[in-house]
């Protein structure tokens, strides 16, 4: 199916992004609007001048100009609160929304802005700009487009739309529908009792804040993957792919292999556009360090104004030097199933700073995390020791009683199981790699389980989109985990 | 067309054919089944014309307990409802509060308001989805049918009869359970365990909000009637010598003294006859409890 005349498809899909941001939130459709409209002034600017020693300041001036933007909109609130703790003079912020997307739309337009000053491409026409941008199964939480790999893909001389785009696009989007309101369903109410439980002065116990922290742990790895299918399915649906940002970083065998498989995009983009401006491994091993301190630290900003984020970077920082550091010096090397339950350890603990409501919930919950507010084992487990046990376990300050949030049997098959899926089965880019759903940008490894369109495949697709959509006008949507960055 | 393009257009065709047709059966199904439960339908107006327009001089506020366990009279709006929370239940205190004319409030002093999903469960939404007058003209998209819609579509499914029988719910048998049953005996124990208040209730952050909430209504001059509410014997055997419900016991003790309210506990003041499950009351037991909630709270003595 071929669009009409050329450049039409563009149009529709420029109006179709634009309903789509409106449709989330209006308020701040001209933000994105003046945010287009002036970089690609400037990035014409940038391309007439190229060469020239103006071209870097303008080049630097519209990075400044973006990020005071997002300075401005996302990260005043934080800088006058921590103004305030530090020197008690306050600067009154207004409260606003944070306005949809801001950190994607704003970086994807840097970097562009950055290319076009360094390649020698010429400026694309607007309207191709503005969908590169706005293209709405991207725009609001990624994953982070090179300009090269999307505009291309707007040519309309190779452009339609075809049966096996949309076959493949559908399919994709209802897997990842399905990890939305099926997978992360249950783990977030799991996740949710704990954390806000935390925040209401509710002290969980050992056993409670693990299975709240693996419940997030797993609520953000299927939304995350979730968003990831459902952007890509979309994209393809219109015969356009983007890039991977997500292929299974549970099976990371350790934290360097865990960011490139985790938002893989955005690695991309502090790689390329942070790390090795700041001269990456070139000086030294104590300057890479620094660098990659750096970066996490910034990472996790990005995430969100809160310290809590920085924290979180800080965290993942110091688990790449330990990683870098091992790498280099250490004598053995850790088995292959053993690395990955480390790497998924250290992963799961440093969620507690990024899901916690407030510094005093993060510290409350590692104490309960190890132990230091003591061990409660289900109030029933006390017959199934001896006595003599029971007492000696009332020793080392393990005690039975009612627990608020160990759910028994149940909660511990559907955790496994929800392991089970993340550690063995294949992802999506797998399952489909026959029609290149996406741009690959990892390795990814084929799998014996592969998708065909058959008729008992279709059926049941349609049958699970069906349930779906009960589940979606039942209201168990929520937003994406990703969504507030 | 060659034979891949033919299976891509097949399979895409095939999946909008059953998910469009599939759909439009349980959407339709669920929606005439609940056009035919006119009594529920009923219910749900009455309690929200009572919150939004009511003016009976008392009302009572809280969950299950609250809604099954009192009748709206004209001295009393009940405004107990299913799951209620803290946080719920000052909402609509503040709703109530609004209107002129309110001498008394009966608010729950139940173990369960500590309980770890209550204290956690996000009842924002609520109250707003109650006041929202603009609900859909389709039964099936109204926020109170619609969180369970996938249960009554597997129930449609499962028993399709239940298609062309009416008002099934919001009809109060008579013919109650044994509670001298095993059955009885294993859901009061479920209930239990469900209810247990978290430890150390003191710090929590509702534990705070109560009491400010009994302080808050006493300077509006309005009378304060905290009420635990009863319990058959076979959850109160259940409960047993467990610490954290006999904290909140104390918690609500000693609100009650200092802030010199009156406090009723009523836990073993009904007889297991006049329940209908473990820890709620039957139709009869409701007749009970509000009657004597009227002597008990000194109703009488707020003017009416």
């Amino acid at each position: 199916m071929k669009w009409g005349r050329p450049n039409y498809h563009i149009y529709f899909l420029c109006l179709a992004s634009i309903i789509f941001y409106g449709w989330w939130n209006v308020s701040y459709l001209w933000l994105l609007l003046t945010s287009i409209g002036l970089n690609y002034v400037i990035g014409v600017y940038i391309v007439k001048e190229r060469g020239s020693h103006k071209s870097k300041k303008i080049v630097a001036f519209a990075i400044g100009a973006n990020l005071l933007l997002l300075v401005g909109f996302k990260y005043a609130g934080m800088l006058s609160e921590t103004l305030t703790w530090l020197t008690t003079i306050k600067i009154e912020v207004p409260v606003t929304e944070l306005p949809l997307g801001i950190s994607f739309f704003t970086f994807l337009q840097i970097a562009y802005l950055i290319d076009l000053s360094k390649d020698d491409s010429s400026a694309p026409s607007f309207s191709k700009y503005f969908l590169f941008v706005t293209f709405f199964p991207h725009l609001i939480a990624g994953p982070l487009v090179h300009h090269k790999e999307l505009i291309p893909q707007f040519d309309s001389e190779k452009k339609s739309v075809s049966w096996e785009g949309l076959s493949v696009g559908l399919t994709i989007f209802i897997i990842g529908l399905f990890k939305k309101l099926v997978l992360s369903q249950q783990v977030s109410v799991w996740s949710d009792a704990m954390f806000n439980g935390v925040a209401a002065g509710v002290t969980p116990s050992f056993i409670d804040s693990w299975v709240g922290v693996l419940s997030f742990t797993l609520q953000i790895y299927f939304d995350f993957s979730a968003y990831s299918d459902m952007a890509l399915g979309l994209a393809k649906m219109f015969d356009i792919r983007l890039p991977e940002n997500f292929n299974s970083p549970y099976k990371s065998t350790s934290i360097i292999d865990f960011w490139r498989r985790w938002h893989i995009t955005l690695s991309r983009f502090l790689r390329d556009y942070l790390y090795v401006p700041l001269g990456g491994n070139q000086n030294g091993q104590a300057q890479q360090y620094v660098n990659l301190m750096v970066v996490m630290l910034l990472a996790g900003l990005w995430h969100g104004a809160s310290w809590q984020f920085v924290v979180w970077g800080g965290i993942h920082g110091i688990y790449l030097l330990v990683n870098h550091f091992w790498r280099k010096h250490s004598p053995w090397e850790i088995p292959y199933i053993l690395s990955i339950i480390l790497t998924f350890t250290a992963v799961l603990i440093a969620w507690v700073p990024f899901r916690a409501v407030d510094m005093n919930s993060v510290m409350t919950i590692y104490n309960s995390m190890f132990g230091f507010n003591g061990v409660i084992l289900p109030e029933h487990y006390q017959s199934l020791f001896s006595n003599e046990l029971n007492s000696k376990f009332q020793k080392i300050g393990i005690t039975f009683g009612s627990l608020s949030l160990y759910g028994g049997g149940f909660q511990i098959l559907h955790l496994f199981a929800l392991l089970c899926i993340v550690w063995f089965m294949p992802n999506t880019q797998q399952y489909m790699c026959n029609y290149q759903p996406c741009i690959v940008l990892t390795e990814i490894e084929p799998s014996r389980w592969k998708w065909n369109s058959g008729m008992v495949s279709s059926m049941i697709f349609g049958i699970t989109a069906v349930y779906l959509i009960l589940l979606a006008v039942q209201g168990k949507t929520g937003e994406f985990i990703y969504f507030q960055f | 067309m060659n034979s891949s393009i033919f299976n891509f257009k097949r399979y895409f065709v095939t999946i909008l054919i059953i998910t469009l047709s599939l759909l439009s059966v349980c959407l339709g199904s669920a929606e005439i089944y609940l056009r035919s439960q006119s009594k529920k339908i009923q219910n749900k107006n009455d309690y929200r014309q009572r919150l939004i327009n009511g003016h009976a001089p008392w009302v009572a506020v809280g969950d299950s307990h609250v809604a099954n366990g009192l009748l709206s009279t004209d001295w009393l709006d009940n405004l107990g409802q299913p799951s209620d929370n803290l946080e719920s239940i000052i909402s609509k205190l503040e709703i109530r509060m609004e209107r002129p004319g309110l001498k008394g409030i009966i608010l729950p002093a139940d173990a369960q308001i500590f309980a770890f999903y209550r204290l956690t469960a996000d009842q924002r939404t609520r109250i707003q989805e109650l006041l929202d007058d603009s609900s859909s003209p389709l039964l099936i998209l109204q926020t109170a049918n619609k969180q369970y819609l996938t249960s009554l579509v597997w129930s449609l499914v499962t028993n399709p009869a239940s298609l062309w029988l009416t008002d099934q719910e919001g009809e109060r048998t008579d013919v109650l359970p044994d509670p001298k049953s095993e059955k009885w005996r294993k859901d009061a124990q479920l209930r239990v365990q469900l209810h247990t208040p978290v430890r150390e209730i003191k710090t929590t952050l509702a534990a705070e909000r109560y009491w400010r909430m009994v302080r808050e209504i006493k300077m509006k001059g309005i009378k304060v009637c905290m009420v635990a509410y009863p319990l058959s014997s076979a959850y109160r055997q259940a409960i047993g010598i467990n610490h954290n419900f006999a904290v909140v016991k104390d918690f609500y003790a000693e609100i009650a003294a200092i802030e010199k309210v009156r406090y009723v506990d009523a836990s073993a003041l009904i007889p297991d006859a006049l329940f209908g499950d473990p820890d709620h009351l039957s139709d009869r037991g409701a007749i009970e409890l509000t009657s004597r909630l009227f002597l008990e709270c000194d109703v009488a003595d707020t003017k009416l």
